[in-house]
């Protein structure tokens, strides 16, 4: 059974992007090569990435374009299999990439069944959001930087139901970012 | 100039109660109410909206009196009557156990209170220091993330105009899963 881990840098208040999409120039405070290190350590445990449609979008342009990063994230972020979920989305051109059109909850509890390594989710709110509620997410992963934005995307979207955690792990970064990562309690 | 500190249980998503108001999901086991204890203790004053005060003046001023409550929550009882209570509150007739009642001009008091000399003020619950937190009043967060996700409620930081740079100055884990955050206002 593959782990679904859910990675994400977040607010003080609680946000994984600002009020406009893809404001998320606060990362800056925590980045640098202890967090560059731990995400391609991250990267290596997984051999797939899930996205909704926004997350794929921003990151499919951010990391194919001349102008994007190079060196060992990137290569690991464009050849890493990955799958996309959208009912609107006519194509998904990003290396390695397949398209699901319906049904994420059954696709992504198949996916979990078979062998492989973990598999990774990052920023995809709403995807995320549906997943949680179906208990499919193993563990979440939340970099807490240090900094109230005042207005954003919330990680955590609102639902009728309260999910208990249990605390796997803390680690403190040089850059005052606090990694924190827990598991749905009674799923350890 | 007296520092004022904001320290509240929140959840995972950010909240302190529930949207009814509850708050049976935080913990606060032996460990924990010793470091609150241990915090109380060194406090000059507690600044208190109305609800606040009244959670507050509903249980701890009889708590000392109940043969079974533990030690810690006695000791607590006694921090609570014996250190000097600001309750702000337009709405409020009276106040009690070593409390003074301000009904106006709630920021142009905390700044005066700032400004006296004496040991470190907190405030809470979080319309109060949603207040504080508008006119740059709070000079420390201190959150104890408590291993849940609420799905909704009252959150712990409000809407806000202008992002809050912050430095992390402190973490600790508690065996319960809580982790307590404490960070200072990077522009002071």
């Amino acid at each position: 059974m593959r782990k679904l881990i859910m990675w994400n840098l977040v607010t003080l208040d609680g946000y994984f992007e600002g009020a406009k999409p893809w404001e998320i120039d606060w990362h800056e405070y925590v980045w640098g090569e202890e967090l560059e290190q731990l995400s391609l350590e991250q990267l290596k445990s997984a051999d797939m990435l899930l996205f909704g449609r926004v997350t794929y979008q921003g990151m499919a342009t951010y990391w194919t374009t001349a102008t994007g990063e190079t060196g060992e994230i990137a290569d690991f972020m464009n050849s890493i299999p990955k799958v996309v979920f959208s009912r609107t989305l006519e194509k998904a051109d990003w290396n390695n990439t397949r398209l699901v059109k319906a049904n994420a909850e059954g696709e992504v509890a198949k996916l979990k069944q078979q062998s492989g390594k973990n598999i990774l989710i990052f920023g995809s709110a709403n995807l995320s959001s549906t997943l949680m509620q179906h208990g499919l997410i193993d563990e979440y992963r939340l970099a807490v930087v240090p900094v109230v934005l005042g207005a954003g995307n919330p990680l955590f979207k609102p639902s009728p139901e309260r999910v208990r955690m249990k605390l796997l792990e803390t680690k403190r970064l040089k850059s005052g970012g606090v990694i924190l990562s827990y598991a749905p309690d009674g799923k350890q | 100039m007296r520092k004022l500190i904001y320290s509240l249980s929140v959840s995972l998503d950010g909240f302190v109660e529930t949207l009814d108001r509850k708050i049976d999901w935080v913990i606060v086991d032996e460990e924990l109410h010793t470091f609150f204890n241990d915090q109380a203790r060194e406090k000059g004053a507690f600044l208190h909206g109305r609800r606040m005060y009244e959670l507050m003046a509903e249980y701890w001023p009889t708590a000392d009196l109940v043969p079974t409550n533990t030690a810690i929550e006695i000791d607590f009882a006694r921090i609570w009557k014996s250190t000097p209570k600001i309750v702000f509150s337009k709405t409020l007739d009276k106040v009690a156990w070593n409390s003074r009642l301000v009904r106006d001009n709630a920021v142009e008091e905390i700044k005066k209170l700032k400004a006296q000399p004496g040991k470190d003020m907190d405030v809470g619950g979080a319309t109060l220091a949603a207040s504080c937190i508008e006119h740059g009043l709070v000079d420390e967060y201190q959150l104890f993330v408590n291993p849940v996700v609420l799905g909704a409620g009252t959150p712990f930081f409000p809407a806000l105009p202008n992002s809050i740079n912050l430095r992390l100055i402190e973490t600790k884990k508690f065996s319960s899963g809580v982790v307590y955050l404490r960070y200072k206002s990077a522009e002071k």
